[in-house]
């Protein structure tokens, strides 16, 4: 025999699935002994459950908890990071466990529970990840439910009836709430202990750097713009600015870093930037990168106010992109940078070259900028010379300490790296200053949406030139040997073997999983412009559209309206299910002819037949008896004879009684 | 009322003066194909209810007297040995017999009631292994007396529910009485009853009360009825679907002696106290249900309702 207050076995289950639930996305973000610590707990509770373990007594407790204290603090060393928080909430939840006792304990478990899904969301910002936290909501007062529950037997699905339309009743609730609740910014800030590697461009640049890039089919960003989109050869998305080489790497010098925060904004870049032509505005809804640098559409001509310029005209931001971002941006397609003059250290830096490698394109660079003459005339014939000879490919034969030489005059094949790197080696050599360019040239329009989606597997390198008069200028070489590169996109731009490496390699073999990605792409889009990023000004921008202004009380009536409507639908939801049931006509006759009756002053008893009922009423009002007799028996004939016939007959006489009140 | 019923009521009626309801009661249990327990005091006419009854409807009548000593043999009969013929030859004891007049039931032991029961469900009694089924019709009238408990075995609830119904004969009313007096002890005047029906005829009575109809509209009310019993509180224990199954089958017998081939509410209010009484216990130490069951009725709407 149970006591009242002992757990249910299937309400332990619940729980323990719940908890396992709630937890398993947490793992990769706690300390992986306190995941062993959670998978011991639970076991133990189920063994206890099962007989086969005990009780931890109250010192075991009490040295578990210090033990897992200990190692707590051991692992943060004090850091306040929402990792230590959640880390310490994690243990204290699991730690319960093992004094689960009384029903009681389990409700505090369970209130516990959704407190641990909140966090959840801090990492799980998907569509796929709210719906599995809505799960996890669902087995959490699922376990409610079922503690609750009295013992029912196996296979009884009241509960589950139970738990669905609490979680349907909550729906519309939980979705007015979310509109109405006032937005407000985190009052302060956490940071996330974000270790984990997040692909993207990087800021070095070495031979094979991209190749694994190409290899990722995952969405660095996403672009809406207002207005029309820029033409596939000018998708260039740039990151950053690399003009330090090492003899082997590219890197940002100290120059043109983005790594030293506010110290590496430029604040004279407007006066250096003169836009022509087309200006296009956009927002670009980068994914994290846990790297501080932004990405922009050719030139960055105006953006939001907490990001900043580097000298190398590139955005970044003082930290680093741990959470998806949005942000807006103003760009030049033509313009002129810095084409009055670069200062002497800029100059210096744009044509530094390390002592003692490649001695063959120094020595070919200084022949060819003598026979040429101008610095444009070498480029052309740079590139002329890059069209003729070179093969663009994926995989490129291994290059040894000379990687410049051996690539410009030995293998001649290679990516866009080689080529980028290559030719501002060159020039450098030839005496032009020239950097590296990195980040990614062109984006996919997903068709259902609208808006352009830049993959890993468009990162790109490129270059850019200083010329007299015209400031930096935008040279690609790849465009030079692979012109589809840039038209099309990477995919189109390789040989079959080649492509088969690229990340999107099984989408592009089978059109209806594209398709399908195009679709899920697009809804994510959606997710995240709408729910993600619903903020004050969004919030705003709702009631504006919905109420016509955004004054107080029309909000505060508003939201009451609906929440009026939907518990006045679930009202009328209930009061229809417990409708009664539609009577048959001669039934409503005969109460009809019981109301005349009752009218009169005769009503009619409870209990009373029909025939009793006609001869207490006939004896009182005898000059109606063969009337009154005459309804009793028609009622009884179409009632209880069945005999349909008698039913107009009845109807008429119903109709026609009538009895006057009092005696 | 059906003419011939009011004959055979009017006949039993002169010699149980003054009991026409519980005449027709007794007679609408016997075409419903039910036994009849009868409670009352000694010396209220209960045997001769029973021998009056068996003589009018033309049926073979036995008394059995019950005591505390006697066994199963003792009414269900017994094997004996002949020595002349050298076998064994079955002497049928007194329930093989059409009416069968079980007096004071609660007087003899679990054993010898539940042989009786037994024969009253299964219209058979087995012997030696063998079962020999019980003459058609077969009627049997109980009677216990609920005043002096001592000494006795009450049956048991499960028991009970084999009775379709209960009833109890009360006192005489003065007029009656006094023409009792007058006319001195009326058993004497049973042999001149007329006998104005066969086995026969009572075998096509009771198909035909098998017929009466039985609307939805009052499928509903006796729905009503049981639930409240369920419901409740007045009562220990609900009318179970047996219970209400006899309910409506009573109910058409009483239809059909009305002479009509449709049940309505009053045929179950009719027989419901005798149907009802003795299967659902009223709650409170002692109380009768009586009392219970008029609430009952005047509680539950005959109407759907609205």
């Amino acid at each position: 025999m149970r006591g009242p207050a002992s757990i249910s076995s299937s309400a332990l289950k619940w729980l323990l699935l719940s908890q396992l639930l709630v937890l398993l996305p947490l793992t990769p973000h706690l300390p992986l002994w306190l995941v062993v610590i959670a998978g011991a707990m639970m076991l133990w509770r189920w063994q206890l459950h099962r007989g086969r373990w005990f009780y931890p007594g109250r010192w075991q407790r009490a040295l578990l908890a210090v033990v897992v204290s200990g190692l707590l603090f051991a692992n943060f060393r004090g850091s306040f990071g929402v990792e230590t928080m959640l880390s310490l909430l994690v243990a204290g939840f699991v730690l319960k466990l093992t004094e689960l006792r009384s029903r009681s304990d389990v409700y505090l478990l369970c209130f516990l529970t959704y407190f641990v899904i909140g966090t959840q969301l801090l990492f799980l910002t998907g569509f796929l990840g709210a719906l599995y936290s809505f799960c996890c909501l669902a087995a959490i007062t699922g376990t409610l439910v079922m503690t609750n529950a009295s013992a029912g037997g196996q296979g009884d699905y009241r509960p589950w009836r139970t738990l669905g339309g609490l979680m349907l009743q909550a729906l519309p609730v939980m979705l007015v709430l979310f509109l109405v609740v006032p937005r407000m910014g985190s009052l302060w800030t956490v940071p996330l202990n974000k270790s984990a590697g997040v692909t993207g461009v990087s800021d070095t640049m070495s031979p094979g750097d991209f190749s694994n890039l190409l290899q990722s089919d995952e969405p660095a960003f996403r672009v809406t713009f207002n207005g029309d989109l820029p033409t596939a050869g000018e998708r260039y998305w740039r990151a950053l600015v690399l003009d330090h080489f090492d003899g082997r790497e590219w890197g940002q010098g100290l120059f043109q870093g983005v790594n030293a925060g506010r110290r590496s904004a430029w604040d004279q870049w407007h006066e250096e930037l003169e836009p022509l032509g087309r200006q296009l505005s956009y927002e670009i809804m980068l994914e994290p990168t846990a790297k501080h640098w932004l990405y922009t559409l050719a030139i960055p001509q105006s953006f939001d106010d907490d990001i900043y310029v580097s000298r190398g005209f590139t955005l970044f931001q003082r930290k680093p992109v741990f959470q998806r971002k949005q942000y807006s941006v103003v760009s030049a397609l033509e313009y002129r940078a810095q084409s009055s003059g670069l200062d002497d250290r800029e100059r210096r830096s744009a044509l530094a070259l390390p002592d003692g490698y490649n001695p063959l394109t120094r020595r070919l660079a200084a022949e060819w900028a003598e026979q040429e003459g101008s610095p444009e005339a070498l480029i052309q014939r740079f590139l002329q010379f890059v069209q003729r000879r070179f093969h663009y490919t994926l995989q490129p034969p291994v290059l040894g300490e000379h990687s410049v030489d051996e690539f410009l005059w030995e293998t001649q094949t290679g990516f866009c790296e080689h080529f980028a790197g290559s030719f501002v080696f060159f020039m450098r050599a030839a005496g032009v200053p020239a950097r590296v360019v990195v980040g990614y040239q062109g984006g996919q329009v997903n068709p259902h949406e609208g808006y352009l989606t830049v993959r890993q597997l468009d990162a790109h390198a490129w270059t850019e030139v200083w010329l007299e008069g015209q400031g930096w200028r935008r040279i690609d070489p790849t465009a030079a040997v692979a012109p589809q590169r840039i038209d099309r996109g990477v995919e189109y731009s390789l040989s079959e073997q080649d492509s088969a490496l690229l990340g999107n390699a099984l989408s592009r073999r089978f059109a209806l999983l594209a398709r399908a990605q195009l679709q899920w792409d697009a809804f994510n889009y959606r997710w995240h412009r709408w729910v993600m990023e619903y903020d004050q000004v969004q919030q705003q921008a709702f009631f504006q559209r919905l109420l016509g202004s955004a004054v107080p009380w029309k909000v505060v009536t508003a939201t009451l309206a609906a929440l009026a409507l939907i518990i006045g639908i679930i009202l009328l939801w209930l009061l229809w299910r417990r409708r009664p049931e539609v009577l048959p006509a001669e039934q409503r006759l005969y109460q009809r002819f019981c109301r005349k009756l009752a009218k009169a002053g005769y009503p009619r008893g409870t209990g009373e037949s029909p025939s009793n009922y006609a001869r207490r009423v006939a004896t009182a009002r005898p000059e109606h008896a063969s009337q009154l007799w005459r309804v009793a028996i028609l009622f009884e004939q179409v009632a209880y004879a069945g005999n349909p016939r008698a039913l107009p007959e009845f109807k008429r006489l119903v109709r026609r009684l009538q009895l006057r009140s009092g005696r | 009322m059906r003419a011939s019923i009011e004959e055979i009521v009017h006949e039993v009626g002169k010699v149980l003066l003054g009991k026409e309801s519980e005449i027709k009661l007794a007679l609408a249990c016997l075409f419903a194909d039910g036994h009849l327990l009868i409670e009352d005091l000694p010396g209220m006419g209960k045997t001769t209810l029973g021998h009056a009854l068996a003589r009018v409807v033309g049926l073979q009548y036995q008394r059995v007297q019950f005591t505390s000593d006697m066994l199963p043999a003792d009414i269900v009969g017994v094997s004996v040995f002949e020595a002349a013929a050298s076998k064994f030859s079955f002497h049928p004891g007194p329930v093989f017999t059409q009416v069968l007049l079980a007096d004071e039931i609660n007087r003899t032991t679990p054993k010898t009631q539940s042989a009786l029961l037994e024969a009253m469900e299964e219209y058979q009694v087995t012997v030696d292994g063998q079962s020999r089924a019980l003459p058609e019709p077969f009627f049997v009238i109980a009677t216990q007396n609920p005043q002096s408990q001592m000494g006795t075995f009450p049956l048991p609830e499960s028991q009970l529910d084999r009775f379709l119904m209960r009833i109890s004969l009360g006192y005489p009313d003065p007029a009656a009485e006094l023409e009792l007096f007058k006319g001195g002890d009326s058993r004497r005047h049973i042999a001149s009853l007329r006998v104005l029906l066969s086995a026969e005829g009572l075998v096509d009575i009771k198909s035909a009360v098998g017929t009466v109809k039985a609307s939805d509209t009052l499928i509903g009310y006796l729905q009503r009825l049981v639930h409240a019993t369920r419901h409740d509180s007045q009562f220990n224990y609900g009318l179970s679907p047996r219970g209400a199954l006899a309910l409506l089958h009573g109910a058409k017998a009483w239809a059909y002696m009305q002479d009509r081939d449709y049940v309505v509410p009053e045929d179950i209010q009719a027989v419901l106290p005798a149907v009802v009484t003795h299967r659902v216990t009223a709650a409170g130490s002692g109380a009768s249900a009586g009392g219970s069951i008029d609430q009952l009725l005047q509680s539950v709407d005959i109407l759907s309702p609205h």
